[in-house]
């Protein structure tokens, strides 16, 4: 854990930068974490690109047999053989899942810049507390609403540019429509 | 009040605050500066009674250097070792899949030392209570990450059916609300253990099943099938078709059913008061869902059916397995929604991954915001950096180990996690080395 508390101290001036910019301490937060969560989002889109390029090999080959098994289920089910559907249905399922848990393997990799600038959240502004306005409640928030919402968006951000920008444009794995 | 009035009320009121935060912080010589607030209750809470308060200072070292959530003394799961065991993890993740997050669970009670510390704290200590919540959760973060990565892509490709994810998602909110609710701040570690042991034992007999001649015998068939419909011309459908396309169903009931659970959720979490309106509102969006009848729908030209009540049961039971155990429910979701509701392929995957998300945003929330629990970002983080190189590694090197021998590999592996958890849970001890 120290060696966590060690890096995140050594790119503090960093992260903390951007949080200067504005003299109003409200809007200089809000600026700094928007700045925190594109970081966030842009290593978590090269370590996803850096992913598919070294498992495109694995993934169209489990995405091909996959495909294989899906149309003979969906064949079977045409032909009004249920046994038939099921059988090969579960085949498919389990094909299936050797590409989905990699994928899931290799998605869930790329969180984790989101995860470090939690942690560095907390040991910078974890006393914070957002005070929502009584027409909603007011509730008390910790920097974790506030951040997760400015990450969804500079993810839909960088999943619009993506395609823009040749290394983390992504190869289509999945089978197209034409099954 | 007049200005100098107050003046001096404020000014008495800050005095009276710092006192009180420095008497916190001298109250007890257990905590430390950097410490969460959660954690600093629940050691002080621990102090109040004196049996919980003698294993208290027995357990925490006030000299020594703060470890896991700043307790002074406490283990400190090293960086290291919780990457090479990430690595681990991801390899599993993407060589047999769902076993790895079960791994997930076996790094946070075992490998960083977490489940032994928590439990010298004594039954009903609420250090102990939380530190089991917080392993918990950090599975939950985990394994449930899974479900937010595939949802949206299988949205965007019409794979999802809407109405059977909602119809799930009714079961699984409250499932996923009522385990921490009921749970949270009361299971002590040696329970959970005991339970996570028995989990771990169902899916190794999920494994054993696939390799004893009944279940190779049942690949066989599904393979030969298969090369039998090859040659079958398919009809050709209008790519519009393609997609699910819902014909029958009651979208209005299977709306208010969802607003239903959804504000139960809101008010068990947010409103401290008059619980029994969460109940309420939960159990009147599950009987709504019995009015909801049959749903029938079409995906690539052909047609499927299922009634509304059923996914909701299942949701409600697969839900809080998953939240109780801080699993993703993807072992259960897939099984369930292929053999009882007889979905095809790409239609279990998207659904089984929106539920896994609802629940696991539900099942984190319950606990994180309605209950406190705490969990320690950077180490996640750690183990998320584990996982990327454990899915990098997977591919590889399967391709020089058959799939028979990854099989025994883990079935083996499970027969040792799931009696060394289960004997230690429930017995006191475990029946297998180390004891």
């Amino acid at each position: 854990m120290d060696t966590i508390k060690w890096v995140l101290g050594k790119i503090d001036p960093v992260l903390i930068a951007p949080y200067r910019f504005f003299d109003d301490p409200l809007i200089g937060w809000w600026v700094g974490t928007f700045v925190l969560a594109l970081w966030a989002a842009f290593l978590g889109e090269l370590t996803l690109a850096v992913a598919y390029r070294v498992n495109r090999d694995p993934i169209a080959k489990t995405s091909e047999s996959t495909l294989y098994y899906h149309e003979q289920s969906l064949k079977a089910k045409q032909a009004k053989d249920e046994q038939a559907y099921k059988k090969i249905n579960r085949l498919a399922n389990e094909e299936f899942g050797k590409s989905f848990f990699l994928l899931i393997a290799m998605g869930m990799g790329s969180l984790w810049p989101a995860f470090f600038a939690a942690a560095w959240l907390n040991e910078r502004f974890g006393a914070i507390v957002f005070k929502l306005p009584q027409w909603a409640g007011g509730f008390d928030l910790s920097f974790l609403a506030p951040f997760v919402l400015l990450y969804i968006g500079a993810r839909v951000i960088f999943s619009k540019v993506r395609p823009y920008i040749p290394f983390l444009k992504l190869p289509r794995q999945e089978p197209s429509s034409s099954a | 009040m007049n200005r100098k009035r107050l003046f001096w009320v404020t000014g008495i009121l800050v005095l009276l605050s710092f006192a009180t935060l420095s008497l916190a912080q001298s109250g007890s010589e257990l905590t430390s500066p950097g410490m969460p607030d959660r954690m600093k209750k629940a050691i002080e809470k621990s102090l109040e009674d004196e049996k919980l308060a003698a294993n208290t200072r027995k357990v925490i070292k006030p000299d020594a250097e703060p470890g896991y959530f700043g307790i002074p003394g406490a283990v400190d799961p090293n960086v290291i070792v919780g990457l090479l065991w990430a690595i681990w993890v991801g390899w599993i993740f993407s060589t047999v899949g769902a076993f790895g997050g079960i791994m997930a669970g076996v790094g946070h009670i075992t490998i960083f030392g977490l489940g032994d510390y928590a439990k010298g704290f004594g039954r009903g200590s609420p250090v102990n209570t939380l530190i089991t919540d917080s392993i918990r959760v950090s599975n939950q973060w985990l394994v449930g990450l899974s479900g937010v990565i595939s949802s949206f892509n299988y949205y965007r490709m019409g794979r999802l059916v809407a109405p059977l994810g909602l119809c799930l998602a009714i079961g699984g909110v409250g499932g996923s609300w009522l385990v921490p609710e009921l749970t949270a701040g009361k299971i002590s570690l040696k329970q959970y253990i005991g339970w996570f042991g028995i989990a771990v034992f169902v899916i190794g007999a999920f494994l054993i099943y696939e390799l004893t001649p009944k279940g190779s015998a049942k690949k066989k068939e599904a393979k030969a099938a298969a090369q039998a419909f090859e040659k079958a011309v398919k009809e050709k459908t209008d790519t519009a078709d393609q997609g699910v396309k819902i014909l029958e169903g009651s979208w209005t009931i299977m709306f208010i059913a969802v607003a239903a659970v959804v504000a139960s959720t809101l008010w068990i979490n947010l409103v401290s008061t008059a619980k029994v309106v969460a109940y309420i509102l939960l159990l009147g969006g599950w009987v709504l869902t019995f009015f909801i009848g049959t749903i029938r729908f079409t995906f690539y030209g052909q047609q499927f059916q299922f009634k509304a009540w059923i996914p909701m049961l299942g949701g409600i039971f697969i839900a809080a397995i998953a939240s109780f155990l801080g699993v993703g429910g993807g072992f259960l979701y897939v099984p369930f929604l292929t053999s009882i509701a007889g979905l095809p392929m790409f239609l279990v995957a998207g659904t089984s991954a929106l539920c896994v998300l609802i629940g696991m945003i539900i099942s984190i929330f319950s606990y994180m915001v309605g209950k406190g629990v705490i969990v320690s970002w950077g180490l996640i983080g750690a183990e998320l950096i584990g996982i990327f190189i454990g899915s990098m590694i997977g591919p590889r090197t399967s391709r020089y180990i058959p799939d028979k021998v990854l099989k025994i590999i883990f079935i083996i592996l499970a027969l040792y996690v799931g009696l060394r958890y289960t004997t230690k849970g429930f017995l006191g001890r475990s029946i297998v080395p180390p004891f």
